[in-house]
């Protein structure tokens, strides 16, 4: 089921791009007020997905290489599935190596001993816990972005990116939270379009006197089930398209 | 045994039906041959191409090849492919594209790098590039390239939309005497081209195609019977008209005159030997005499005129 060309291909297509704006998020999770003093896996899972898999099929559908990619034997199955198992391992080495970065910020040379709000260290345990969860969120929300990379072309799908950032940023803003009537429910369901399974969760961030909202996945069997029902649609979709000039 | 490709009422539309590219094709494409397809822009060529290489969805109407779909893995292992836009990844370095198609051929691993340097010889790309990336070559190096990777399963299928547009005079011999040897080995070829003279010199069979439907399919020994001779000499003013008023006769027939070269209209290699022989014996300064390799040309307008009509 799994192409190896094609797998091959995804890895390096486009990598020192996406190399580069995987440094910025490194650069991010280890500057942020928390540093190295909270597991940033989870939070980061969303942007590591579409920093690495933005125009994973789109960019092949645009630029034509689809065309002569699909003379070869490899059914349009296994070429979505391939990409999307691709994604996911490229997104799962990704979060292994902040893992190992973090713990050896944490552990062998702990460069901010002044960390204002010093919480219990994790155990093995818990680490892998949350490895393994990351990873599923990686194989859940990949889906999401094969799918919207299968309908747009390009670089389309990284417009998602943006949708959900204003999102997330307008259910941030507390006076329209608190004093427009209905509004997270309109900017629930408006996540639900991308997401049907999605829930608006709350984060309280210790020592700063506010909560802020952040989009969170359903309970694991929905999510996983609409995650199965997006790659199929994924294959549907792509069976159906011409991979004719027309489309260029 | 092989019957080639079969293709029965193949109909195809784009924009939800509003744009018909292919009206209700019928076609035979014999095994172990040169098929050629010419036509106008618009007729239907790629589109046909597209829906005998699986990537277009035919409306109605069935493709058999050996009796496999063109959907079917077992077509794509034996199919080689030549796009006419050259979309490759451009990124990749020119070894690297070898290795990514002979990957993606499923082939084994085991004497991959012998494949490519032997297709990459056969196409002579010089060994200098073969290390470099694909956006610092010109077009006709992609298009060797292109030809390449088409080679590297041994195909027994090979499809090539207008290979040769942007090639060197090199290059276009090169690609004739691969498309031979192809052909020579048991290979189907497909070849769809505007440069009619290539056609006519490569293809055992034309299919000639207008408005999404198949006009005329020509064998190449039948149209040898009648051939149009091409005659060029020093020709004096005076001679014109007395070459106008050349005798008929049943082996040959005198058609025009363009300045220094005249055309004669003759029954296979007994007529032309005769109005050679003629010719020269009534004193004619003949330099050359060679066969008019754009009769397919003539064929061409003729046929666009009767539809026209």
């Amino acid at each position: 089921m799994i192409n190896g060309a094609v797998a091959w291909h995804t890895f390096h297509q486009h990598h020192w791009i996406r190399i580069s704006l995987l440094g910025l998020v490194l650069l991010w999770v280890f500057l942020s007020a928390e540093g190295v003093d909270r597991i940033p896996l989870i939070g980061v899972t969303p942007f590591l997905v579409w920093l690495l898999g933005s125009g994973i099929i789109g960019r092949d559908m645009s630029s034509g290489v689809a065309h002569l990619l699909f003379t070869r034997p490899i059914t349009r199955r296994d070429y979505i599935f391939t990409k999307w198992a691709s994604l996911v391992a490229a997104v799962a080495g990704f979060q292994c190596l902040i893992l190992l970065v973090w713990i050896f910020g944490k552990y062998i040379y702990p460069a901010t001993p002044h960390i204002a709000f010093p919480i219990a260290p994790h155990s093995i345990g818990e680490l892998l816990k949350e490895l393994v969860f990351s990873i599923w969120i990686t194989a859940v929300v990949s889906t999401v972005l094969i799918l919207f990379s299968t309908i747009m072309t390009g670089w389309g799908d990284l417009a998602l990116l943006l949708y959900v950032h204003v999102l997330v940023l307008v259910l941030s803003i507390s006076p329209l939270k608190d004093n427009v009537s209905g509004f997270e429910v309109v900017i629930d369901w408006m996540l639900r379009i991308i997401w049907p399974g999605a829930k608006i969760g709350y984060q309280y961030v210790e020592g700063f006197n506010h909560s802020i909202f952040i989009p969170s996945v359903g309970d694991f069997v929905v999510d996983t089930l609409i995650a199965g029902l997006y790659l199929f649609f994924a294959v549907k979709l792509i069976s159906r398209k011409d991979m004719g000039y027309t489309n260029l | 045994m092989p019957n080639g490709i079969i293709i029965r009422d193949l109909i195809k539309t784009y924009r939800r039906g509003r744009i018909q590219a292919l009206a209700g094709i019928d076609a035979h494409f014999l095994p172990r041959r040169v098929h050629g397809l010419i036509g106008p822009n618009g007729s239907g060529k790629t589109t046909l191409m597209g829906c005998l290489l699986g990537l277009l969805k035919r409306d109605s109407g069935t493709i058999e090849i050996d009796g496999l779909t063109p959907e079917s893995i077992s077509f794509k292992t034996k199919l080689g492919y030549v796009p006419e836009r050259l979309r490759f990844d451009m990124w990749m370095k020119a070894w690297d594209f070898m290795t990514y198609h002979d990957r993606l051929t499923l082939q084994q691993s085991e004497g991959r790098e012998e494949r490519i340097t032997h297709c990459l010889e056969r196409i002579g790309l010089d060994r200098n590039c073969w290390h470099q990336r694909l956006n610092s070559f010109s077009r006709g190096m992609l298009q060797r390239i292109g030809l390449a990777q088409a080679l590297l399963n041994q195909p027994k299928y090979l499809f090539l939309d207008e290979p040769t547009s942007g090639m060197d005079p090199a290059g276009v011999i090169l690609f004739r005497r691969i498309v031979g040897e192809e052909s020579k080995k048991g290979c189907l070829v497909l070849l769809n081209s505007h440069q009619l003279n290539q056609v006519e010199r490569l293809c055992d069979e034309i299919h000639f195609i207008e408005k999404g439907r198949l006009i005329e399919a020509k064998t190449k020994g039948v149209d040898t019977s009648t051939r149009i001779l091409c005659l060029r000499w020093a020709l004096p003013e005076k001679k014109l008209r007395a070459l106008k008023n050349f005798p008929k006769n049943k082996n040959f027939r005198f058609i025009e005159q363009k300045q220094e070269e005249a055309f004669f209209e003759v029954d296979g290699d007994q007529g032309a030997q005769k109005v050679i022989g003629i010719l020269v014996k009534a004193g004619y300064p003949l330099i050359e005499a060679f066969p008019d390799t754009s009769r397919l040309e003539r064929y061409f307008v003729g046929t666009k005129e009767k539809l026209n009509d």
